[in-house]
């Protein structure tokens, strides 16, 4: 019972914010959105319809039609709630820890026969589901909307829901622990968004380089990638060694890419058809060939320790600290 | 004495070296109201936070309710008034005691009960809808003393319960405590408004540089510094006889602020050791204006116990009177 009171007060907490409502509109709003794309017998729509495309292969029933909802979803997810809801999320949880802490309210927390792990767990729990409930709601939306417009049940969208959350706890846990040790809000929120940017400038650098290498050694026709000097190398060299200790949330979410793109048969690009990819670089791009990543188990093992090493330094100060 | 915190030796030494308690023996009796005095800095915070473990000590030996300090499910026989109380701002008078009830393990059908039964009895039930962040310190107090007592516990520990309260709350806080005590329940208040303190502790501790001073029941403890307060007008010859008559007595002269009575103190609380003396100063002519028992009053209890360290006391006499030549 006081777990659950715990984080039931705490999500209401959350709740009684503008921005929970902000991304909950946002996040209905997109799976409506999603929910009025589809396909007719002369090409697809949006809007329920009420704009229309015709196209010669884009349509009711067929393989480009599944593609095009289950690539659409994915977009959603990656760029929505991987990213721009979790940062959002990440304004409003940012302020858990503080708070909770502050003279007066931390009294009333303590001085009940609770113990002060359950109340870690408990506060740090009604983050995650913060952002699983945001997540829930869209994911529902579009499971829905696949049902209707595929006949098709996807249940293993829903692995989304814990992904996404997986992924917010990567970062949170860093905001957790500057929360605890500042006890300011602001500082905790400051230095995870500059640790959310290192862990994506380390992990676009790590994975920028490794596609090259990998295509130099792979032996493409290309010159200049063959070419490639001993700092690239090095570069690679140090974002790896650096990703060692750090979660890799890149990958962490493509993970669910996986899962769509097992399901979609064509992507994206092939929907939009070559035609129209006019630039160049975007055409040499699309040549180099993404390198060996590390294996599910890998990705996700590395980051939970990276999280449980962090929330064990997070709650030996919460422990000790004296109020 | 059926004790219900027995405390010996608690000290704690935070990480910047300031020392708040030095080894502190303290003992609360149950059912007793005990007030908590001591002057900024003194530890008195320090040392509530300990025995509801926000703060941890350096060295704490010492039960409470039968348990040692820092015993978790003991808190469940415990309520909790901080001084500065802060909640969360989406939250209802109801809300908060509900969360109060199911983190004490209150069940939902007592909660249900007592919610309400509890409202009524801090005067809130008007506004039990109202979210708290519109509320005033006082009402905020009143609301603060409801959770506390949320979970009927045996043990209830106010950190300035009566601060922002208007006087007719002030009373109602008065009669609630004496109302509680009447029912076995065990206060601990800490206040400085000594006055307060006065009108409702059967026992009191002073505290001073993280140590017990003084401690015992309030009435014993003021005892000491009971005296008869004369107030006589005489000529000069009278006066000299009073010197005599009231020094023997170990008392005192004093002018009144006006310089035209004289003011004699003779320190006791028996009627019987003054009367002698008022026989005398009749036969002598000295015609007596006033005679008042004056009993020590908490604040100079405190006053005097924290200028002199706790060492014993000397009679206090009117600061601002004139010495007499």
């Amino acid at each position: 019972m006081q777990l659950w009171a715990i984080i039931s007060d705490t999500y209401r907490s959350l709740q009684s914010r503008g921005l929970f409502w902000v991304i909950l509109c946002i996040s209905l709003a997109l799976g409506v959105l999603f929910a009025s794309l589809g396909c007719h017998a002369e090409g697809w729509s949006v809007l329920f319809g009420a704009v229309k495309f015709e196209s010669s292969f884009l349509r009711a029933g067929t393989d480009w039609e599944k593609s095009l909802l289950l690539n659409t979803l994915h977009a959603l997810l990656d760029n929505w709630c991987m990213s721009w809801a979790s940062l959002l999320a990440l304004f409003a949880a940012a302020t858990i820890f503080p708070d909770a802490m502050k003279p007066g309210a931390i009294d009333l927390l303590l001085s009940k026969p609770l113990g002060r792990g359950k109340l870690f767990l408990g506060k740090y729990l009604a983050a995650l589901g913060f952002v699983a409930v945001q997540t829930t709601v869209l994911v529902t939306i579009c499971f829905l909307s696949l049902w209707w417009r595929l006949h098709t049940v996807y249940w293993g969208i829903f692995w989304s829901v814990g992904l996404v959350a997986l992924i917010f706890s990567f970062v949170f846990c860093f905001t957790t622990l500057v929360g605890i040790l500042t006890r300011s809000s602001m500082a905790a929120l400051l230095w995870s968004v500059l640790f959310w940017f290192l862990l994506w400038a380390v992990q676009k650098t790590e994975f920028e380089t490794g596609r090259q290498i990998f295509a130099a050694s792979t032996a493409l026709p290309n010159e200049e990638i063959k070419t490639l000097s001993g700092r690239i190398q090095q570069v690679h060299h140090l974002a790896a060694q650096v990703m060692t200790v750090l979660p890799r949330t890149r990958q962490t979410g493509e993970l669910f890419s996986h899962v769509i793109k097992a399901d979609a048969p064509y992507s994206f690009t092939q929907i939009i058809g070559q035609s129209l990819i006019q630039n160049k670089s975007m055409k040499e791009m699309e040549l180099l060939p993404d390198p060996p990543v590390p294996s599910v188990r890998a990705t996700i093992t590395s980051g939970v320790i990276f999280e449980l090493v962090v929330l064990l330094l997070a709650f030996w100060r919460f422990h000790t600290r004296d109020f | 004495m059926d004790l219900a915190i027995d405390l010996q030796n608690i000290s704690k030494t935070y990480r910047n070296g300031v020392k708040a308690l030095a080894g502190l023996n303290m003992q609360v009796g149950r059912g007793e109201i005990f007030g908590l005095l001591g002057p900024n800095g003194a530890g008195k915070s320090t040392l509530v936070k300990t025995l509801l473990r926000l703060v941890r000590p350096t060295r704490c030996e010492g039960l409470m309710l039968g348990r040692p300090i820092g015993h978790i499910p003991t808190l469940q026989k415990i309520g909790y008034l901080p001084e500065h109380v802060l909640y969360a701002k989406h939250l209802t008078p109801v809300d908060l005691l509900n969360f109060s009830g199911r983190l004490t393990g209150v069940p939902a059908s007592v909660r249900r009960v007592r919610i309400p039964e509890l409202l009524a009895t801090v005067g809130m039930e008007r506004w039990y809808k109202e979210p708290l962040a519109n509320f005033s310190k006082g009402m905020k107090q009143r609301i603060g003393l409801a959770q506390a007592l949320m979970n009927d516990p045996e043990l209830i520990f106010l950190d300035e319960p009566t601060d922002g309260v208007d006087p007719l709350g002030r009373r109602d806080i008065r009669n609630l405590i004496f109302a509680l005590r009447e029912r076995g329940k065990t206060i601990f208040v800490n206040s400085h408004l000594l006055a307060e303190l006065e009108m409702i502790c059967d026992r009191v501790a002073i505290l001073h540089e993280g140590r017990v001073v003084r401690q015992g029941p309030l009435k014993e403890l003021t005892r000491h510094a009971s005296r008869y307060e004369m107030v006589v007008e005489t000529d000069v010859f009278g006066r000299e006889l009073l010197v005599s008559l009231v020094r023997s007595l170990g008392g005192t002269l004093a002018l009144t602020p006006d310089g035209q009575q004289t003011l004699v103190a003779i320190p006791t609380s028996r009627s019987q050791v003054v009367q002698p003396v008022i026989d005398e100063i009749r036969r002598s002519g000295i015609t007596i204006v006033s005679i008042t028992p004056v009993h020590q009053t908490l604040e100079e209890l405190f006053m005097d116990t924290v200028l002199t360290n706790g060492k014993p006391l000397v009679p206090s006499v009117q600061p601002e009177a004139v010495p007499l030549r």
